[in-house]
């Protein structure tokens, strides 16, 4: 499965590989890893490497030759170094371009950098100056990104390090849970009975949609022991009653998901609340005490539905238009996408966890995409101008994506 | 010319400082690390320790791949084994400022071969010589990407940390002792190689980056024949520190998917489970 290979940060274009070094100075975040990560250090080597080669064709000019052998074996180490360096970057941005998977790179480039100042043929005080300067203009980037407080969506002072009131029996005796949210909340599943049964469906294909190795879901799902087999999903906030337990809603939309895998509410219906303090550290501003008590997850009781019991799938009626925007643009479409097409309440949806897309097409006529990082989806035109090949996705300008970190448009 | 007449740069460092020059760039670059778990005073929850981290210790101490699928999504079956510490302390009840400051410590791994490399590449005993060493490795460690972890269960720069002392271990045969015996220089490729291999067991995306080190291995030793022997031995000690890092993760992930490094490249392991009669 190719297709588990996330394009996220690799370069679109020859020009935007040459460039890289130039973007991952910009004060912006995805550009080489999620974080705003500004790194001057890359350019700091290209211009110490343009300023070696212009003062050594100088002195060549000049017809100095007083360095000799002896500075080319002062300059090896920093020529090797600089080398795995050169070398390590391309393969980078050859296969992830990911950041958090280059650590290497990013720890030699300092003494690549310092090592070529090192070479510079000035005075010792001027190299010291040019290291410390690199360094300050570098440190001052890291500081103002905020590195420290990057990627915690909550925090850990004391134990538990995640609270959840877990019911006993929960605790005592094993079950089936699956969940429905992009963040699995794995952290808690070593606190419910250790002979529990976890599988994430935003994860797993629906059985017979076609998706990679979508019969293991089946499998999973048919050894759950009825009666034990439960939903359990973060509270959606202002979507409870008094109880807070899930609003009519919030059923229905839930059921609309679990139908692909013929799963359901147990009638009658019966969740739980479970508080989370730890849930309610998650999010952006301060929760009241009061809305602090109504965080936390849902755990409700799902039955599995006969084969002929389940509402049958609709039948794909825009897989054309699908087929014509993968042809288009495969980097961004590839061919089938994530499996089986989505039905919406107006139109369907096809969704790209390979390049982080989705492409909509409405039963009005508009197709739209929407990559991940964008705000708002683009309208690509409509579904005979598609098929007939008169609107066609530019692959070269994606919304959110394309160009250097400054041209971007959210 | 006395010592003191030389100007502060040119001046020759006392030779016990240059002999522990390490440890003293060690224990100066581990406080200033350190001291960001303490100032945050707290542990940070990533995403991805909402979603995988834990997880991944707790499968680490017992794989659940008979009970689950995909309990972390597709996350759930990359190599667990950096995660366990985070998953113990969390199940033991520590607070979230000794969990990051443990892990924080375990991360410090990088800053010794890193200063390795550094004086190979600085080399000199003057205060000039000293200054650039210590400027290029906070240069080196002065990334977001790499600060971001040390109080958080991001594991990259300790997964990293392996190549780096792959990298250290083969530069100082390569250049930095030319004239060392063929015994010690196998040494040093041999362990380069080990850590190679299990750095890439540690994380796959250390792979496309430890494609460099035959390149290394090649300038270790005087004649070709020998830095030939040098990449040889190399190559089989990544294989070693692969199979040892990764082995048994790899072969779960066989046993129970039919592809060791599931999900990845599945169709490509096609031919060998049926030639191997995988059943699942």
């Amino acid at each position: 499965m190719g297709g588990l290979t996330i394009v996220r940060f690799e370069p679109d274009s020859f020009l935007e590989t040459l460039l890289r070094p130039l973007a991952m100075a910009a004060p912006h975040a995805n550009v080489y890893v999620e974080l705003m990560a500004p790194d001057f250090r890359f350019i700091f080597v290209i211009g110490l490497l343009i300023l070696l080669a212009a003062l050594f064709l100088l002195r060549a000019r000049r017809g100095a030759h007083a360095d000799g052998p002896g500075a080319m074996s002062r300059a090896w180490p920093v020529v090797v170094l600089f080398l795995v360096l050169a070398v390590t970057f391309v393969a980078w941005l050859e296969t992830t371009a990911n950041g958090r998977y280059f650590v290497l790179g990013l720890l030699i480039v300092g003494p690549v950098c310092v090592g070529l100042t090192k070479l510079l043929p000035v005075t010792k005080q001027l190299r010291l100056t040019l290291a410390v300067l690199m360094l300050a203009i570098q440190g001052f980037a890291v500081h103002q990104s905020d590195p420290f407080r990057a990627w915690p969506l909550t925090s850990w002072t004391e134990a538990p390090y995640f609270h959840l009131e877990v019911p006993p029996q929960s605790r005592t005796e094993p079950a089936t849970y699956v969940t429905l949210s992009a963040i699995s909340y794995s952290l808690v599943a070593p606190l419910f009975h250790h002979q529990s049964r976890w599988m994430s469906l935003h994860n797993a294909p629906a059985p017979r949609s076609g998706g990679f190795d979508a019969a293991r879901t089946e499998t999973f799902l048919s050894k759950a022991q009825p009666g034990r087999l439960m939903l359990f999903a973060p509270v959606v906030p202002g979507m409870q009653t008094s109880d807070n337990l899930p609003v009519a809603e919030v059923y229905t939309a839930v059921e609309q998901q679990l139908a692909p895998y013929r799963l359901r509410f147990s009638e009658p219906r019966s969740c739980q609340f479970l508080p989370s303090r730890g849930l309610a550290g998650i999010g952006l501003g301060q929760k009241t005490e009061q809305e602090r008590g109504r965080t936390g997850f849902w755990m409700c009781h799902l039955t599995r539905m006969t084969s002929d019991a389940a509402p049958a799938s609709r039948a794909i009626r825009h897989g054309s238009v699908f087929r014509a925007l993968e042809a288009q643009c495969p980097r961004f479409f590839p061919a089938g996408g994530d499996g089986a097409v989505v039905a919406l309440a107006t139109g369907e949806m096809r969704s790209y966890l390979q390049s982080e897309m989705k492409a909509y097409v409405y039963d009005s006529g508009e197709v739209y995409y929407k990559y991940y990082r964008a705000l708002n989806p683009v309208l690509i035109g409509k579904v005979e101008d598609l098929l007939t090949g008169k609107s066609r996705v530019d692959c070269g300008t994606i919304r959110g994506r394309s160009g250097m970190p400054w041209e971007r448009e959210i | 010319m006395s010592r003191g007449s030389l100007p502060v740069l040119e001046r020759p460092l006392p030779p016990q400082l240059l002999r522990w020059e390490g440890a003293v760039v060690f224990a100066l670059i581990s406080a200033c690390l350190l001291s960001i778990p303490l100032s945050i005073g707290a542990m940070g929850v990533s995403w991805d320790a909402l979603n995988h981290h834990i997880y991944l210790g707790w499968t680490a101490q017992q794989h659940r791949f008979d009970l689950d699928h995909l309990g972390a999504g597709y996350q759930s079956f990359q190599s667990p084994y950096l995660y366990w510490p985070f998953y113990r302390m969390a199940v033991g009840g520590w607070s979230g400022v000794s969990t990051g400051i443990v892990l924080a410590s375990l991360q410090l791994a990088v800053v010794w071969p890193l200063w390795m490399i550094t004086r190979l590449c600085l080399p000199g005993t003057t205060v000039f010589d000293m200054s650039l060493r210590v400027l290029a490795i906070a240069l080196g460690l002065m990334s977001s990407v790499v600060l971001s972890a040390f109080g958080s269960s991001m594991n990259d720069v300790l997964a990293a940390a392996p190549l780096v002392w792959a990298v250290a271990l083969a530069m100082k045969p390569a250049i930095g002792r030319p004239s060392w015996p063929t015994r010690i220089v196998m040494r040093y490729v041999a362990l380069s190689g080990l850590c190679a291999g299990l750095s890439v067991a540690f994380k796959l995306s250390n792979g496309p980056l430890a494609i460099l080190m035959p390149g290394l291995w090649l300038l270790c030793g005087r004649e070709w024949t020998g830095r030939l022997v040098a990449t040889l031995l190399g190559s089989l000690a990544t294989l070693l520190g692969f199979l040892l890092g990764y082995g048994y993760w790899g072969w779960l992930l066989w046993r129970y998917f039919g592809n060791p490094v599931y999900p990845f490249h599945h169709d490509l392991f096609t031919p060998l489970r049926l030639w191997l009669g995988w059943a699942g």
